[in-house]
């Protein structure tokens, strides 16, 4: 039986968040009598404040440690991506304060769901066992699908609430399905018993690659990926901002993070039968991801498509299988992180007289805020990939890892072949945004007041995803530890 | 006589399911579908897997579709306009792919089938323990995904605040 002590070394930081959420309940309740305003900026506020704290803290008193626990672990790879989903809830925190006066009530309980699903999301870069994994995905969708619907006024957030849930359900019905057929082909449910049966096996049976399958689509579902990305759009577009920001990082992070532990931990050696499902997926994402942007008038939908074209690069990786390959993941999910972050902030701020996120808000941006202009150009030419930037060294990563894996995989050679097009594709679509910023006249030629706690917001992603683009070493070391403790550190039966 | 049962409570949770999805009348879904959650519970019960029958019927055939039928009557729905179900190439190829798959999971399962389950699997006792041991985690974490649907719940179902 696991010690309290054992629990709290792998998932202290989920206990502070739940803790943490427990107490902006309790504080809203003592603060908030007869007052509306009040105790959303308290409750928020302590929610940023314990976040940040709780960050880090995780930087300077956590470390990752070998040690393999049945209910989880707290290597470098999880807590690498701890780190990066506390950064996340931090920046979705962030947003929320210029959105908050458009919604209609609930604003000191959107941090508390906010928290939650942090939780979640912290504790899926642990999970041991399909238990938890189911578990801690549901904490994840279910406050998420709350969160997409959190403005019951706007029929646009009812209606994506209402797709979320059910294409989200069918989803998670998948991946049920699925594990049970994984438990009935290995007899385990933990993630080293399961590896361990599927070594022993000389081949797979038809049951447990259908299992494995429906495990690929429930999480397929969340990484956006291309056969099941059916409700990123509308969803994107119907979710209050800050929630679709948190959507694209840190729901396709969740994603990740347990796709990654899946292929490279529990399939082990297996995964090699695997890179042609993969690679096959990562094509079509590509495909669909960056063809589907091209036509897209509204941002926030636009967005989703560019969202749904770097699942494919992450999912090109996944199939190379390589240390280089887990590591480059890594590097690019931080690089997406500050990019998305940026333009989403930018979003909420030009949409602030109209609420919606039609592609005409930015026109002419540039006259009525050159800053502004200046943040979505580096956001967007990082997402592309274009040199001076993060996302340049985040894509050439991906694809030299998938060039090295090519050697002994020739098929990878056409998927590349296939990304270096799709590069070129998404240029010419984030160009056009940047286009509408710097070469249309503006329909409100009023100029943006921009508060100064934005600013800074922006000012930080700016930096980031130009600093990362020059001085990459040290993310890129902690990224290849995380990489390696995820390749080296096989589960041990126990 | 154990696998007379099966087929029997197997058959009427197929049809009862078919009948849930194919009833206009949303009431007569509903209870068509208690009477799936039954013949369920009766498969659980031929596993041995008693707590989970009885959690099954108390649960799903009794509380949550009691509140079903509640929240039609209160909304008063009314049998559905006839919608035709639109079938598209891709959904019926989509459904063909996944049938010959199955049809291949199921001939080829794994090297688990046909092992006795564990002859205490249906104690409350084990369930019990292992819920506060090797699964403590999860448990934990269900506790707070309740927590975050309910406070979900109140938020998006109050009445409109006036600021």
């Amino acid at each position: 039986m696991p010690s309290f002590a054992e629990i709290m070394s792998v998932y202290g930081l989920e206990f502070g968040l739940g803790a943490l959420a427990m107490l902006l309940i309790v504080v809203d309740l003592i603060t908030g009598r007869g007052r509306l305003t009040g105790p959303a900026d308290v409750v928020r506020l302590l929610a940023l404040g314990g976040v940040s704290g709780l960050l880090i803290y995780s930087f300077m008193f956590l470390h990752a440690s070998g040690e393999v626990h049945a209910f989880g672990q707290l290597d470098a790879f999880a807590l690498y991506f701890k780190r990066f989903f506390l950064a996340t809830t931090l920046f979705t925190l962030l947003l929320t304060a210029p959105y908050e006066a458009r919604f209609s009530g609930g604003r000191a309980e959107f941090p508390v769901l906010v928290l939650l699903t942090a939780m979640g999301m912290c504790m899926l870069s642990s999970v041991g066992d399909f238990v938890s994994l189911f578990v801690g995905l549901e904490l994840v969708t279910i406050s998420l699908f709350l969160l997409t619907a959190w403005r019951p006024g706007l029929p646009r957030s009812i209606e994506a609430g209402i797709k979320f849930v059910i294409i989200g359900a069918v989803a998670a019905a998948f991946l049920v399905y699925g594990i049970a057929f994984v438990y009935g082909a290995t007899g385990a449910l933990d993630f080293a018993g399961v590896s361990a049966a599927i070594q022993s096996m000389a081949t797979m049976p038809a049951g447990l690659k259908f299992g494995l399958l429906l495990v690929l689509v429930g999480l397929g579902f969340k990484l956006g990926a291309v056969p099941f990305h059916i409700w990123i759009p509308d969803v994107y577009q119907g979710a209050p901002t800050p929630v679709t920001a948190f959507l694209s990082v840190g729901s396709k992070a969740a994603g990740v993070v347990l796709l990654m532990r899946l292929v490279y931990t529990v399939l082990g050696p297996a995964a090699a039968e695997w890179a042609g499902v993969l690679g096959g997926l990562a094509a079509i994402t590509l495909l669909m991801g960056n063809l589907g942007a091209i036509t897209q008038t509204d941002l926030k939908r636009f967005l989703g498509y560019s969202g749904i074209a770097h699942a494919g690069f992450l999912l090109l990786a996944l199939a190379a299988h390589s240390e280089a390959s887990a590591s480059s993941i890594l590097f690019y999910m931080v690089t997406y992180l500050f990019a998305n972050m940026a333009a989403f902030l930018v979003i909420i701020v030009v949409s602030r007289t109209s609420d919606d996120s039609h592609m005409d808000r930015v026109n002419g941006l540039a006259e009525r805020s050159p800053f502004l202009a200046f943040v979505l150009l580096v956001s967007m030419l990082s997402l592309a990939g274009v040199p001076p930037f993060a996302g340049f060294v985040a894509k050439f990563m991906i694809l030299r890892a998938a060039m090295e894996a090519a050697l002994h995989n020739p098929a990878l050679y056409w998927i590349v072949g296939l990304s270096l097009v799709m590069v070129v594709v998404s240029l010419y679509y984030y160009l056009c945004v940047l286009k509408r910023v710097y070469f249309r006249e503006p329909e409100d030629k009023g100029v943006l007041e921009i508060s100064g706690s934005t600013k800074a917001i922006l000012l930080l992603c700016v930096i980031a995803t130009i600093g990362l683009a020059i001085f990459f070493n040290p993310l890129v070391e902690s990224a290849n530890a995380g990489a390696q403790s995820l390749m080296g550190a096989l589960p041990q039966g126990h | 006589m154990e696998s007379l049962f099966f087929y029997l409570f197997g058959g009427l949770a197929v049809v009862t399911t078919l009948l849930t999805l194919s009833s206009k009348n949303p009431v007569y879904s509903a209870i068509w579908m208690i009477l799936s959650f039954s013949a369920t519970a009766g498969l659980f019960v031929l596993l041995d897997a008693f707590l989970i029958a009885t959690v099954e019927v108390l649960v799903y055939a009794g509380a949550i579709m009691v509140l079903f039928l509640f929240v039609i009557m209160m909304i008063n729905l009314r049998t559905s306009e006839a919608e035709r179900l639109r079938l598209s190439p891709l959904a019926i190829l989509a459904a063909l792919t996944f049938l010959v798959l199955f049809g291949r999971a199921v001939s080829d399962p794994g090297p688990m089938l046909g092992k006795a389950p564990n002859d205490l699997v249906g104690d409350p006792d084990v369930i019990a323990n292992l819920m506060f041991t090797e699964y403590v985690v999860p448990f934990e974490a269900l506790s707070l995904l309740l927590t975050a649907a309910v406070v979900g719940c109140v938020v998006l179902s109050r009445k409109k605040v006036k600021a």
